[in-house]
């Protein structure tokens, strides 16, 4: 598989990928977790991640990527999830495979636990990918919806630096936020 | 866990799981944008730095448009003797499947005023009958009005003294009263009778609500400058609505016009940002009405414009502007329940189903297969003067709102 050329003309280039493109229509790369678990996908799945389509971008993809913050189990995880996702139904044309891939996600975090949820996140930050990010994201804040402010601080290892004058201070304050 | 145990959970402590991977800020700020309302005023207390984040009008801003279209998020309010927020989480699923709502009290301005309403409505009934006690219970029902609902304020008022303005969020319990109007702008027409509406100027940020007393005297108020001032004048003398909607940043209702033109009536619309106004003629609503000049009002049928009857006859037709701004795009919508009294509230998520609030029940209406259900609240009982808002839960302050562009 030769990488495509840097050229000076950005247009021909350009047509250069589109012809390669044709000719090797699934293009892929190889990604490495820091334990050394080695994960062949196609471009376009490769391209979820923001910090890898941007090398593609600029040339620096080679056909091996390590991701030296990433396990393979993590990695692998959010690999299953990209793949699901390459192609993002539209809410209003395809209402049908949005509820399908909506119920494929509900499935997807109900088996994994906090800590694996946490590492994923992480993950999907380094790897600069959206959608999983948001998705986890929205997966913890509802987690945390009923959580007290102690449970609150485990689970981020917040330190509390009121003092228990203050704190009491700011309950009072928002009442509100223990009815209903 | 107590106060005094800080930092990180120690692996002597007992029942402890594994330590969780440390989140970096901006993640954590990501998953508190998509939390709820009332869990976040909950974590203010969690840090110093949580309580500023969850604090900042910024991030309130930021939070709100992130959570605004979510039906998890969004909440009705129903005057009715006191003030009633209910979640409208469980109807998500729409007609199938619903247990009976349940309703929480809010705290809210004008809550002491409510006995002296019944004491003044008390006195003039022991005037007129000699069971004054009894039916002043009545008018304790309605005496709050509610002018809009937008981005998580409500704007509301004293139904008998509408010189009280409060812009209130109904999920952190904060208001805000409005300042009067200032003596230099305060007309000399002698008019009691006034109006008001309540929106959301998207481009520049700032809640406004506008008052019009008249064709010549109109004014708006800013949020942002926390300041009236007049504005220019309205195409229609005897501007008295009861009903306005926001829709497209623009507040609507139905206009009289001057005398002497004709008396068709029309839905006048007020720009929130530039501040004009601009009209649209309506469908002939004598055609399903018996009176020739029917009484209306204006309100969003599945983000539609529309307009419904409300003239002490049933009606069982809904005039719907299926393209905004296009008049010829009037159409109706026959329900199989006919009205005398109907406010559409809001579509479930799947949008098939609409939540109304008709002659006094709560309705969820299925508008492609006619069917109807109607909604318990568990412990309240309503009768024919209900009626409700929607809004959305926010931390959004009316005290201090300050958003920078």
């Amino acid at each position: 598989m030769s990488s495509s050329k840097k050229s000076s003309d950005g247009k021909s280039s350009e047509i250069e990928e589109a012809v390669a493109s044709l000719t090797m229509p699934f293009n892929k790369i190889l990604l490495t977790s820091s334990d050394g678990e080695s994960f062949e996908i196609d471009e376009a799945v490769a391209r979820k991640f923001q910090i890898i389509a941007h090398m593609i971008e600029d040339d620096c993809a080679g056909k091996a990527i390590p991701i030296d913050n990433v396990t393979g189990d993590i990695l692998s995880k959010i690999i299953e999830y990209a793949k699901k996702h390459v192609v993002e139904p539209d809410e209003d044309e395809d209402e049908e495979a949005k509820k399908k891939l909506d119920s494929w996600d509900a499935k997807f975090v109900e088996k994994l636990d906090l800590e694996t949820i946490f590492k994923i996140i992480l993950a999907a930050n380094y790897l600069n990918f959206e959608g999983l990010l948001g998705f986890a994201s929205q997966t913890v804040a509802d987690y945390i919806k009923d959580k007290t402010p102690e449970e609150v601080r485990e689970i981020f290892n917040i330190e509390n630096d009121f003092t228990p004058e203050e704190e009491e201070a700011i309950r009072k304050e928002n009442a509100w936020t223990f009815n209903g | 866990m107590e106060a005094t145990k800080r930092g990180r959970v120690g692996t002597h402590h007992e029942a402890s799981p594994t330590k969780l991977p440390y989140l970096p800020q901006e993640v954590i700020t990501e998953i508190l944008l998509r939390s709820h309302a009332r869990s976040l005023g909950r974590f203010r207390c969690v840090s110093k730095p949580f309580h500023s984040l969850l604090s900042d009008p910024k991030f309130a801003k930021k939070h709100l448009d992130h959570n605004a279209v979510r039906l998890g998020h969004r909440r009705l309010i129903l005057p009715f003797n006191n003030l009633f927020a209910v979640d409208l989480d469980s109807i998500r699923d729409g007609c199938e499947g619903i247990k009976d709502l349940t309703a929480v009290e809010l705290d809210y301005p004008l809550k002491e005023d409510v006995d002296f309403l019944s004491e003044l409505y008390k006195k003039a009934e022991l005037k007129s009958n000699s069971d004054g006690i009894h039916s002043s219970g009545k008018y304790k029902k309605r005496w709050v009005r509610f002018f809009g609902s937008s981005n998580g304020l409500l704007c509301m008022a004293n139904i008998l003294l509408l010189n009280d303005v409060f812009l209130y969020n109904p999920t952190t319990g904060e208001s805000k009263k409005l300042p009067d109007l200032p003596e230099s702008l305060r007309s000399k027409s002698t008019k009691t009778l006034f109006s008001y509406g309540f929106g959301f100027d998207s481009l520049n940020n700032d809640f406004k609500v506008v008052k019009f007393i008249d064709g010549n005297d109109n004014y708006v108020y800013s949020l942002k400058t926390d300041s009236w001032r007049r504005i220019c004048n309205m195409p229609y003398k005897d501007v008295c609505f009861f009903t306005s909607v926001e829709l497209n940043g623009a507040i609507h209702w139905i206009s009289i016009p001057r005398r002497g033109e004709t008396s068709q009536k029309v839905v006048t619309a007020f720009d929130l940002t530039t501040e004009k106004f601009r009209v649209m003629s309506l469908p002939d609503l004598a055609e399903e009405c018996e009176h020739i000049y029917p009484k209306s009002k204006v309100g969003i049928l599945k983000g539609r414009l529309c307009v419904v009857y409300f003239c002490m006859k049933i009606h069982d037709v809904i005039w719907v502007m299926n393209e905004y701004g296009l008049e010829s795009s009037w159409s109706k919508i026959r329900i199989s329940r006919s009205y005398k009294h109907m406010k559409p509230l809001c579509s479930t998520e799947n949008n098939e189903e609409v939540l109304l609030v008709l002659d006094g029940h709560l309705v969820l209406y299925n508008f492609e297969r006619n069917t109807r259900k109607n909604l318990k609240i568990r412990g309240v009982e309503f009768d024919k003067s209900l009626l409700g808002n929607t809004y959305v839960e926010s931390l959004i302050s009316p005290n201090s709102y300050v958003i920078e562009r």
